[in-house]
C-alpha cells in the first residue's frame, strides 16, 4: 500500500501483552498508533514500567504486537521472512554495557552484525574500520572488550549497530549506567548519527537528553499520552508532573524567570539555548567587569567533629595483591562522617568509589591505613565487624542484586532474622522499615519480581533500614529511577537523615549530590583530588571536568553566563538560587536603563 | 601483606590466565597449540615411562621460558594441589597393591609395601600432574579465548559439511569463557549484598565450615536467575544484530598458517613422538640396566 511506504515505521492498533494465553490479561501497550519519518529522532520518556522498552521492541521485532501490526519500511514484524531486513534496518543500543557485548574483541565485536548479514569477507575489514571511527574507538580496535569501561562499552554497542548500516538506531536508556564524560560523549556521538539523517528513537528518563530530540513521546501504563513536537509537549508542565515526569532544568529556569520578565521565553529546552537567550535578553550591558572564578584546588575545609561517626584514614587497598594482576584501587584516601552530615562521593567510572564504599562497612580490608566507626578501629577486634555492617547500611547501585527473597516481607526481614530478633520484633521492624520508605505493609506478600523498579529500590532500601543502621552508604541511588522515584527516594533519604545519623551517597548525577550532600569528596584514579563543602567543589569547573565529571544543569548555566563577562556569584547549584541570580541581573539591568 | 577478605576469593585465580608478552609462542596459530597441546595431555597421560614423561616436563619448562612468562607464575598453580599430589603419591608409593609381589619388596610393614614399580608410579603421578599442569598453563598463558574459540571453529569448520555445528559451539565456548568472570562478580556482589546485612560468611576465620557452606545456598538462586536474565539479555543484543546461527556467516578473522608454525608443529609431533617411542620400546628400563651395569663394572 502507498500509504505504508510514507512513513518508515507505523504502528497500527498495537496491543501486547507479555502473557497472551493468561486469563488475566495484563497489556503493556495498549492501542499505540504512530508513525515515524525517515530521519526523525523522536525521545520515548515515561515512569519506570510504562511500556518505553516494549514500544522499543515491537520496532525491531525483538517482540511481535498481540494485536494490530508494526510495519518497518512497510514489511509486517509478525512475518519471519522480514526478519533479517527490518532486523538490519533498525538496531538497538541496550542499557546494560556487559551484557549487549558478544564478542571478547572489540572489533570481533563490531564485526559480528555484519558476520551474521553475510557481508563479503573483503568488506569487513573497511565496515568495522568505519564504524569505529565513527564513535571514536578506532584505537581501542584491538582491545579486548572486558578492558573497557562502562562508557567505552555502551559507544562500541553503538558502534556495532552502525556497522550494520541500519536506518535507524533504537536506544533503551543507554546512558543510564555511565559517568557525566561518557554520557556527553555519548550524547555527542548520538547527534552526529543524527547529522547523517539516521533515524534515532531514544527512550530515557533523563529530560535534558529528551529535549535534544525533535519530538517527544509520552507513555504511561501503556498508552501513549502525548505524542508531538519537543516544545508542545514540554509546555503542558501539569500534565507531566501527573505522569510521574518532569521538566529540563533549563526549562524550570525559564519559566521562573517568565514569571518577573514577562517577555522572556519560556519554552526554552536546552542550557545553552537558556544562555543564548538571556545573553539577548541582557545585551551584553553588564559586561563590564569580568569575573574570575576561582582556579586550582577547593581549600580544604577542616571538619572538626568530638567523634565522626565513620572515619576512614589513609586507606589504601590493592586488589588481588601479591598476584600478577595486583591493582591498586585506593591510594591514601581519608574520610569523615559527622553526625547529620551527607557526605557525597563523585568521580568517573573505575576511580574507586564503591571499593571505597566497600571499606566503609567493613566489606573490603583495606591494605594500610584504617577505618573506625564510633572511634572504634575495624582492626583492633573491639567491634565484630558483622556488627559494623549492620550498623553501617550499604545499599547497592542494583536493586536486583540485592533482593534475595521470593517475597518483599521476607526480603526486609532478612537483616532482623539474622540479628535472632523474637518474631514480633522482626515484624515490627519489617513494619517500621517499610512505612519509612512509604511502602504499605501489605507489600510485604508481594513477590519482589513483580515490583517496578523504584518499589524494589525502595524496598531494597527498607532492608537496609530494617537493620537500624546509624549509617547509610549508598552507591548510585538514583540511576535509572524516572524523575518522580527520584524525588520520592530524596525526600525518604532527607527525612530519615536526623537524630544523628549519617549519609555517604556516591553517584553520578551531579544534580543528586547537588541537592543532597553537605560536603563532598572527588575521587579519581584511587586517590582523593579534592574535598570540601559541596558548593566549593562545584565552583571549581575546570577541575571537575579534567577528571571527567560536570556541573548541576543550573550551576553550568551560571557558568556559561559567567564565561560571556557577566558577574555571576560562585558557587550557586540549585534551580531556585539560580532564578534568584538571573533575577538580580535583569533587575541590575533594569535599573540601569 | 594485606588481610583478604571473605569475598575476595572469586576473584583470585590465576589459572588460565594469558599473561599479553608477546612471545614466539603467543604468535603461534592458535590450532597448533590447540592440537599441541591435546596430544601433550594425551601423551603424559598415555605413556608410562619416567624418563620419557620427564623429557615432556624439560620439554614444556622450555616453552615456559620461551613465552617469556615468569615460570614462577606457572608453578605457583601446582602450589594449592601440593599437598593432595604428595598424598597421592604416597599413596601410590605405600599402600597400592599390585604393584610388585612380596618377593622383590624393598621395605614392607604389614599391608604397607615399596618395590621399585610403587617407587616408579609414585614419580609418574607426580610428573605427570605437573606436564599436565604446567602444559596447559602454558596454553592459557599465551593464547587469548578469542584465539582458542577461532582455533576451535577453524579447525572444525571441515565438518561443517556434514552438519557438525562448528560456529555455535565455538560461539559458545566464547560466551562461557566471557560470562565465567561476570558471574563470579556477580556472586562477590551477592554476598556483599548478603552481609551487609548481616549474614555470617565466617569472617575470614576457618570455624564452622558447615555453617559457611549453608550460608552459601541464599546465593544460589539469585544467581541463578541473574545468569538468566543475563543470557536473555545477550540473546537479545544478538538476534538485534541479526543473528541467526552460522549459516551464511561470513568471518573477519581467518587464520592463515604461515611456514614457522608447520616448523613448530612438526617439532612438536617429533618431541612428542620420541616420548612415546621411548615408552613403547621400553628404551627407559634399557637405559637404566645400562646405568646398573654401568656402576657395577665402576664398582669393580
Amino acid at each position: 500500500m502507498a500509504e505504508q511506504e510514507k512513513s518508515f515505521i507505523r504502528f497500527d492498533r498495537v496491543w501486547f501483552s507479555y502473557r497472551p494465553d493468561g486469563g488475566d490479561r495484563i497489556f503493556a501497550l495498549q492501542d499505540v498508533n504512530l508513525q515515524i519519518a525517515h530521519g526523525e529522532y523522536v525521545a520515548v520518556v515515561g515512569a519506570n514500567g510504562s511500556g518505553k522498552s516494549t514500544l522499543l521492541r515491537q520496532i525491531n521485532a525483538l517482540l511481535t504486537p498481540t494485536e494490530g501490526d508494526v510495519y518497518v519500511n512497510g514489511l509486517n514484524t509478525k512475518r519471519r521472512e522480514h526478519l533479517l531486513d527490518i532486523r538490519s534496518a533498525v538496531g538497538m543500543v541496550f542499557q546494560e554495557p556487559e551484557t549487549q557485548i558478544i564478542a571478547s574483541v572489540v572489533e570481533e565485536d563490531v564485526a559480528f552484525g555484519p558476520e551474521n548479514l553475510g557481508v563479503p569477507d573483503t568488506e569487513l575489514g573497511g565496515r568495522v574500520k568505519w564504524a569505529l571511527e565513527s564513535t571514536g574507538l578506532s584505537e581501542m580496535r584491538n582491545m579486548p572488550t572486558s578492558t573497557l569501561s562502562a562508557g567505552q562499552k555502551q559507544l562500541l554497542a553503538v558502534s556495532s549497530t552502525l556497522a550494520m548500516m541500519p536506518g535507524c538506531i533504537l536506544f533503551d536508556e543507554a546512558t543510564a549506567m555511565i559517568d557525566p564524560a561518557s554520557k556527553r560523549r555519548f550524547i555527542q556521538t548520538v547527534d552526529t548519527l543524527r547529522a547523517r539523517g539516521i533515524t534515532i528513537v531514544y527512550a530515557t528518563h533523563s529530560m535534558e537528553e529528551a529535549a535534544r530530540a525533535d519530538r517527544v513521546i509520552v507513555l504511561s501504563e501503556g498508552k501513549i499520552i502525548l505524542d508531538g513536537n519537543t516544545e508542545r509537549v514540554f509546555a503542558q508542565e501539569e500534565r507531566l508532573n501527573t505522569l510521574k515526569l518532569d521538566l529540563p532544568v533549563a526549562m524550570r529556569l525559564a519559566k521562573n524567570i517568565h514569571t518577573f520578565s514577562h517577555s522572556f521565553p519560556e519554552n526554552v529546552l536546552t542550557a545553552e539555548a537558556l544562555v543564548e537567550a538571556l545573553d539577548a535578553r541582557l545585551g551584553g550591558e553588564i559586561r563590564a567587569h569580568h569575573t574570575h572564578r576561582r582556579a586550582g584546588e577547593p581549600e580544604k575545609r577542616a571538619v572538626y567533629w568530638e567523634t565522626p561517626i565513620l572515619e576512614a584514614k589513609n586507606l589504601f587497598h590493592r586488589y588481588l595483591s601479591g598476584t600478577a594482576l595486583e591493582v591498586k584501587s585506593l591510594h591514601d584516601v581519608s574520610l569523615t562522617v559527622g553526625a547529620n552530615e551527607i557526605v557525597g562521593i563523585i568521580g568517573p567510572t573505575g576511580s574507586g568509589k564503591s571499593t571505597l564504599l566497600h571499606h566503609l562497612n567493613g566489606l573490603l580490608r583495606p591494605s594500610e591505613g584504617d577505618v573506625f566507626f564510633e572511634g572504634v578501629s575495624l582492626k583492633s577486634g573491639q567491634i565484630h565487624i558483622g556488627e559494623v555492617r549492620t550498623k553501617v547500611g550499604l545499599l547497592f547501585q542494583n536493586p536486583e542484586k540485592q533482593l534475595f527473597e521470593q517475597f518483599s516481607g521476607d526480603d526486609v526481614a532478612f537483616g532482623p532474622r539474622n540479628k535472632n530478633l523474637e518474631k514480633e520484633q522482626v515484624r515490627e521492624r519489617v513494619r517500621m522499615a517499610m512505612e519509612m520508605v512509604g511502602l504499605p505493609f501489605s507489600f510485604k506478600d508481594r513477590k519482589t519480581s513483580e515490583l517496578s523498579l523504584g518499589e524494589k529500590r525502595r524496598l531494597a532500601l527498607a532492608g537496609i533500614l530494617a537493620m537500624e543502621p546509624r549509617v547509610l552508604v549508598l552507591d548510585e541511588p538514583t540511576a535509572s529511577l524516572d524523575p518522580y522515584g527520584r524525588r520520592q527516594l530524596i525526600n525518604i533519604l532527607k527525612q530519615w537523615n536526623t537524630g544523628g545519623r549519617a549519609i555517604v551517597v556516591a553517584s553520578h548525577s551531579m544534580e543528586d549530590i547537588a541537592e543532597l550532600a553537605d560536603r563532598t569528596y572527588v575521587i579519581y584514579g584511587g586517590r582523593l583530588i579534592a574535598e570540601g563543602l559541596t558548593r566549593d567543589v562545584f565552583s571549581h569547573y575546570d577541575l571537575l571536568v579534567t577528571h571527567g565529571l560536570c556541573l548541576p544543569v543550573a550551576a553550568e548555566i551560571l557558568r556559561l553566563l559567567s564565561a560571556r563577562g557577566y558577574a555571576i556569584s560562585e558557587s550557586l547549584l540549585s534551580v531556585e538560587e539560580a532564578t534568584e541570580e538571573i533575577r538580580r541581573l535583569i533587575n541590575g539591568q533594569e535599573n540601569r536603563v | 601483606m594485606a588481610k583478604r577478605t571473605e569475598f575476595e576469593l572469586f576473584t583470585k585465580l590465576s589459572i588460565g590466565q594469558y599473561m599479553p608478552t608477546d612471545s614466539v609462542m603467543h604468535r603461534l596459530d592458535p590450532r597448533i597449540k590447540l592440537v599441541l597441546c591435546i596430544l601433550l595431555i594425551c601423551a603424559a597421560v598415555g605413556v608410562g615411562s619416567v624418563i620419557s614423561t620427564l623429557f615432556l616436563l624439560v620439554v614444556v619448562i622450555i616453552g615456559l621460558f620461551l613465552s617469556r612468562v615468569q615460570v614462577r607464575l606457572a608453578f605457583a598453580a601446582l602450589r594449592p594441589v601440593a599437598i593432595f599430589l604428595v598424598i597421592l603419591a604416597l599413596i601410590q608409593v605405600f599402600a597400592v597393591p599390585g604393584l610388585g609381589t612380596s618377593d622383590d619388596a624393598l621395605w614392607q610393614w604389614r599391608f604397607l609395601r615399596v618395590t621399585n614399580r610403587s617407587i616408579t608410579a609414585g614419580v609418574l603421578l607426580v610428573l605427570r600432574f605437573a606436564v599436565i599442569v604446567l602444559g596447559l598453563s602454558l596454553f592459557s598463558f599465551c593464547t587469548t579465548t578469542t584465539e582458542l574459540t577461532h582455533g576451535i571453529e577453524h579447525s572444525l569448520r571441515p565438518l561443517q559439511r556434514i552438519g557438525f555445528p562448528a560456529h555455535e559451539l565455538a560461539l559458545t565456548v566464547n560466551i562461557a569463557v566471557r560470562f565465567v568472570p561476570i558471574l563470579m562478580g556477580e556472586a562477590e556482589w551477592l554476598m556483599k549484598a548478603q552481609a551487609s546485612r548481616g549474614a555470617d560468611f565466617g569472617y575470614g576465620t576457618r570455624r564452622g565450615f558447615f555453617r559457611r557452606v549453608k550460608r552459601l545456598f541464599p546465593l544460589f538462586i539469585p544467581l541463578f536467575s541473574q545468569s538468566l536474565k543475563h543470557a536473555y539479555s545477550l540473546s537479545e543484543a544478538m538476534e538485534a544484530r541479526c543473528y541467526m546461527g552460522g549459516k551464511g556467516r561470513t568471518y573477519l578473522i581467518r587464520l592463515h598458517a604461515k611456514s614457522g608454525d608447520y616448523i613448530a608443529l612438526s617439532a612438536g609431533m617429533l618431541i612428542i613422538s620420541i616420548a612415546v617411542m621411548v615408552y613403547l620400546f621400553h628404551m627407559d628400563e634399557r637405559l637404566w640396566s645400562m646405568w646398573k651395569a654401568l656402576l657395577k663394572g665402576g664398582l669393580q
